[in-house]
């Protein structure tokens, strides 16, 4: 019998300020299965947008402050794997020619997960319970879930369980949404038709509910969606739907 | 700086607006992912030769210094003359210097991203020197006077419909040619560009620091006409892939022109091996300073990812095997 598990809650940014709904979900989640979880207060924003906007001065004041809060953790576990991805590949390169931080940072790395990542790997979770109240649903694979932390078929599979046929592939599915950080902000109008064509997947789908394990691109594609009078779409962040399934209703 | 990227912001905001453009990007990119989609599943350890190569790279691009200085070397001790260039302005310069120092005044020239980055034709038409894109993408873009829309596909914003109203419009082509008649047209056109050009200029898809070698890579064949000035006697051919091979060396000369319409290749039937691998692994660490691959006839791909044969040279590939008694 092993001990207790434990991991710290890193919040994110867009959790934070737009979905608190979703670090309660992933606490839940988490406790559910018996991992003890602490928030660490001090954390603040990994520092993804000054590494994408080439600042890499105030890029590593953020890592290194990332590395302090976070350091003593047994797991780091975040609802986005954008933020997961800076953690792990992009907080490194910042530091060449420093071994000793590097090492550091190669141990953060190591032991940093997006949740449904976490619950796979680490808690080997082989399948959830069904959803209460299933709704047909659709996943948005993001950009930095494939191609950042190659995560691929793991949410996927979880959504088969918990939906069974109400979960509908995305056609496109790894196509960016076209949110893509400040690339909607230098270039909003690719961005607003990269959004376009993903909603018009989405529709073709007939979801009523969209899930993705990256908020920032749930925020484009339900603004987007908002405009398009698409109301009656629920965008979820997977442990949303995780919470549901574990407690037998929905929120 | 480049007059491109003050613009990219407004260029792209009337690309996304053009419906055309739309249309003919959707079909392309749609077919070419198909196409990848095929490729990955046919190679089983994809992923991990992905990794190898982004690895590799960073690897180098790191210690790029180091692995320029040993290609360079190498370079020399193979009789090339490796020039180093700090910026775009400089780039310019040289070839301009180069181009007089040899008498140019016309110049034929493989798809290069690196010398649409430095604006080389912008610089050297400037200098009085007519140059021709010979890659069919870049022909149909230097016709039109646009830039490159996609690195691989630089004419990927452009429906063949469209092409066909610019050739008609710059070569006096009938109209609403089909994209085998365009290619024809692009071909006949060119074929006068590759043999009055007095330079050949193509980029490089590799450079080995260790023997100094460029890799050049074209499916049209462009690169191997821009490169050199019958028929051949090939050194082997690929059973997998239907390719011929044609080292340099003692026995082989340097490649006669691939340029005449028909390509006869004469070879022993002994010559053939079962796969490419083994092939390359025949020749050791004496890799012939020219390989070429020819897998039948030149072809194109540029108008809407619709392949098609004859665009260069050869147009017609006839394989003679001799069965030695």
């Amino acid at each position: 019998m092993r001990t207790t598990r434990r991991a710290s809650l890193f919040l994110t940014c867009s959790a934070d300020a737009l979905y608190p709904g979703v670090g309660r979900a992933s606490v839940r989640v988490l406790e559910s299965y018996g991992v003890d979880v602490d928030f660490p207060e001090e954390q603040t924003c990994c520092g993804q947008p000054w590494l994408n906007t080439g600042d890499t001065k105030s890029a590593r004041t953020m890592a290194l402050h990332f590395l302090k809060v976070f350091e003593r953790s047994e797991a780091i576990v975040a609802p986005s794997s954008s933020c997961v991805d800076t953690v792990r590949n992009r907080y490194l390169p910042l530091f060449k020619g420093e071994p000793t931080l590097q090492d550091r940072f190669r141990e953060l790395a190591s032991k940093t997960y997006e949740i449904c990542e976490y619950m796979h790997r680490i808690l080997d979770i082989p399948g959830l319970p069904p959803h209460p109240e299933p709704t047909r649903a659709t996943y948005h694979s993001s950009c930095r879930t494939l191609r950042g932390i190659g995560l691929r078929g793991v949410a996927e599979n979880y959504l088969k369980q918990m939906l069974g046929d109400h979960f509908v592939p995305l056609p496109d599915a790894d196509t960016c949404c076209g949110f893509g950080g400040s690339f909607s902000v230098k270039f909003p109008e690719v961005s607003g038709k990269m959004m376009e064509d993903k909603l018009g997947s989405i529709v073709l789908t007939g979801a009523s509910t969209v899930v993705a394990l990256d908020m920032s691109c749930l925020t484009h594609l339900s603004a987007g969606a908002k405009r398009q009078n698409l109301g009656r779409l629920r965008f979820v962040h997977l442990a949303e739907l995780m919470m549901e399934a574990l407690e037998g209703k929905t929120r | 700086m480049s007059r491109i990227a003050p613009n990219f912001r407004k260029a792209s905001r009337e690309a996304v607006r053009n419906s055309k453009v739309i249309a003919a990007v959707r079909k392309t990119a749609d077919l070419l992912s198909e196409k990848m989609a095929l490729a990955v599943a046919d190679t089983p350890d994809f992923e991990a030769l992905r990794d190898y190569g982004r690895a590799r790279k960073l690897e180098i691009s790191g210690d790029l210094e180091k692995y320029a200085q040993s290609f360079a070397a190498n370079a020399l001790v193979a009789g090339a003359v490796v020039h180093r260039a700090k910026d775009a302005a400089d780039v310019a310069r040289l070839a301009i210097k180069i181009a007089a120092d040899n008498g140019t005044k016309t110049a034929v020239k493989g798809k290069s991203m690196t010398a649409e980055e430095v604006e080389l034709n912008e610089a050297l038409e400037a200098a009085g020197i007519t140059v021709t894109e010979t890659d069919m993408g870049e022909f149909i873009i230097q016709l039109a006077n646009e830039k490159p829309s996609h690195i691989m596909a630089p004419a990927i914003h452009r429906s063949r419909a469209q092409v066909a109203e610019l050739f008609t419009d710059k070569l006096g082509t009938p109209p609403d040619l089909g994209v085998e008649a365009l290619v024809a047209a692009a071909r006949k056109d060119l074929r006068q560009k590759f043999l009055a050009a007095d330079m050949g200029i193509t980029g490089g898809n590799f450079a080995i620091a260790d023997t100094g070698s460029i890799v050049l890579v074209s499916n049209e064949g462009n690169i191997r006409m821009t490169t050199t000035l019958g028929i051949t006697f090939c050194g082997a051919f690929i059973a997998e892939t239907g390719s011929l091979a044609f080292p340099s060396g003692p026995g082989f000369g340097t490649l006669a022109s691939l340029l005449p319409e028909t390509h006869l290749a004469l070879s022993y039937a002994k010559d053939c091996r079962p796969d490419l691998g083994g092939y390359l692994a025949e020749f050791g660490a004496d890799i012939p300073s020219r390989l070429t691959f020819v897998t039948g006839p030149s072809r194109t791909g540029d108008i809407e990812a619709s392949m098609t044969t004859c665009v260069h040279g050869p147009g017609r590939v006839l394989h003679w095997i001799i069965r030695e008694t």
